[in-house]
């Protein structure tokens, strides 16, 4: 039985690069590191992250902003890009046939640090009623469905920081299954906010080079201290490709295979060997019938953690027996979105295969040395024969996701 | 001193309502606002005109119009221990004296 292919038909793109898909990938192209010191972090251990600028939520998604928290003003946004770009017009679709799958890590906690801030002072009558509609992690995809007339299956998925890649991995089945004709999934997250801020300093996760936040991320570097809080949101029309061609829409990458894992060893570490992301990624191959020399480039999870970036550096390594083909990260330039991150290089992937351009590592100056692989720094390099992109994502908890895309 | 214009400063500010559209005669329905938005208006009313104020006590609905929303305020209000001088907040006086 041969499967229908699954094609990306439109992408919408809200990052610390700017707002659209042309303005992330200007400044991913660029090697443009965001992280900055954050006036919003004041006070907090790490006050440095990296924000969407001048992103104004009335502007972006209307009169009903106040009753949603940040995450969901750029989930819609992008949504919103991504629907038009796949010359899809919503009223004129059958709804019951749209999916969504939304990514999320955890909620912005803009609606709840003020509910709790209310409860604990005994002042329950100033405790807003949309607290619950704006926290709860299904809020994103609730809101694309409302906006958008998408009335098939809508849902969040939470994998820690594989969120957004876990989402598409579960909207291309919905497609294979035949359960829905249109799936938008993707990620979205806005954690740069103190309580998470903090949370994730308390681990060692961020890294704490405040005197150069500019080169604070710097993935697969022997200099990494940690990763950068970020924000964003990246959202991926999916159709079945015969249908996308019969509806002469344009047709940017075939999303050619994936595969999950997960590591069932520790709740926020990697497993040592990177046993579950091998599994995933060979999984993924698999899936798209193709082998690891098929591969032409890797857009890896690199967090710039000593640890992701130790395991998943080995891992690739492993897997492509010692001749990785170059690898990226897009970190280094937008910080890390968690659950919006691998929605996010799902679509600089796509963008790459598109333009046989794979964009630098921003900040990135000197390999690790314990690490064997063939990274882009500086400045893109052209692969004019590129044929088909993995991209990884990791979660605490040992959650991983490979997706396989390639040209069409 | 009348609520008429701190309630509309409030609805405008934070439910994203051009004031021009927030008229006499208007139904708070007409201007997006449902049975939660109502109560959540009461919490900002709380913030900015009285602290003492509750949404069991304001009778409004969907279906009132403004001018009917403004006057359950005035009666809420008017029920309640005379505002510290704390209230309305500055912010408030200063957006309504513009």
């Amino acid at each position: 039985m041969t499967r229908p292919q699954i094609a990306v038909t439109g992408l919408g793109l809200v990052t610390p690069a700017g707002i659209g898909v042309p303005a992330t990938w200007s400044g991913v192209c660029a090697g443009r590191a965001t992280a900055a010191i954050d006036p919003d972090l004041d006070g907090v251990p790490v006050p440095m992250s990296c924000r969407v600028p001048g992103f104004d939520a009335r502007t972006a998604v209307g009169s009903q902003a106040w009753r949603m928290d940040r995450f969901v003003h750029l989930a819609l946004t992008a949504a919103t890009e991504a629907v038009a770009d796949a010359k899809w017009d919503p009223p004129t679709w059958d709804g019951a046939r749209v999916g969504v799958v939304v990514g999320v890590g955890t909620e912005s906690k803009y609606a709840t640090a003020l509910a709790v801030e209310k409860t604990q002072h005994r002042q329950y009558e100033s405790v807003s009623p949309l607290t619950v509609p704006r926290m709860t992690l299904n809020a994103a995809a609730a809101e694309i469905s409302i906006a958008l007339g998408a009335l098939g299956p809508s849902l969040a998925v939470s994998t820690a920081c594989a969120s957004g890649a876990t989402a598409l991995c579960m909207a291309r089945d919905l497609l294979l299954t035949g359960r829905c004709d249109v799936v938008l999934a993707g990620g979205a997250e806005a954690a740069c906010e103190p309580v998470t801020s903090t949370c994730f300093s308390r681990m060692g996760a961020l890294s704490t080079r405040l005197r150069d936040p500019a080169g604070a991320s710097r993935p697969f570097d022997a200099d990494r201290d940690g990763f950068v809080l970020g924000e964003g949101a990246g959202i991926l029309v999916l159709e079945r490709n015969d249908d996308a061609r019969a509806r002469r829409a344009p047709v940017r990458a075939l999303f050619a295979g994936h595969g999950t894992s997960s590591d069932g060893y520790h709740y926020a570490a990697a497993h040592p060997e990177g046993a579950g992301l091998e599994r995933a990624f060979r999984a993924a191959l698999n899936d798209a019938g193709l082998e690891p020399d098929d591969i032409g480039h890797v857009n890896a999870h690199g967090t710039s953690t000593p640890m992701n970036d130790r395991v998943e550096g080995l891992t690739l390594a492993r897997v492509f027996a010692g001749h990785t083909p170059p690898v990226t990260s897009a970190k280094g330039a937008l910080g890390h979105s968690l659950g919006a991150a691998g929605a996010i290089e799902a679509a600089l992937s796509v963008l790459t295969l598109q333009t046989r351009t794979i964009p630098p590592i921003a900040n990135t100056d000197r390999l690790d040395p314990d690490l064997d692989l063939d990274i882009v720094t500086k400045a893109v390099r052209n692969r004019p024969a590129l044929r088909a992109v993995a991209s990884t994502s990791c979660g605490f908890g040992g959650h991983n996701a490979v997706l396989v895309l390639a040209a069409c | 001193m009348s609520l008429y214009e701190p309630v509309r400063q409030c609805m405008s500010q934070h439910f994203n309502i051009p004031v021009e559209e927030i008229t006499t005669n208007a139904t708070l329905n007409d201007l997006g606002m449902d049975s939660l938005a109502l109560i959540e208006l009461v919490c900002v009313l709380k913030e900015e005109v009285h602290p003492g104020l509750s949404d069991a006590d304001v009778a409004v609905t969907p279906d009132s119009t403004f001018s009917q929303a403004v006057q359950a305020v005035e009666a809420a209000v008017a029920s309640l221990n005379a505002p510290t001088d704390s209230f309305p907040s500055a912010a408030l006086r200063a957006a309504v004296q513009k």
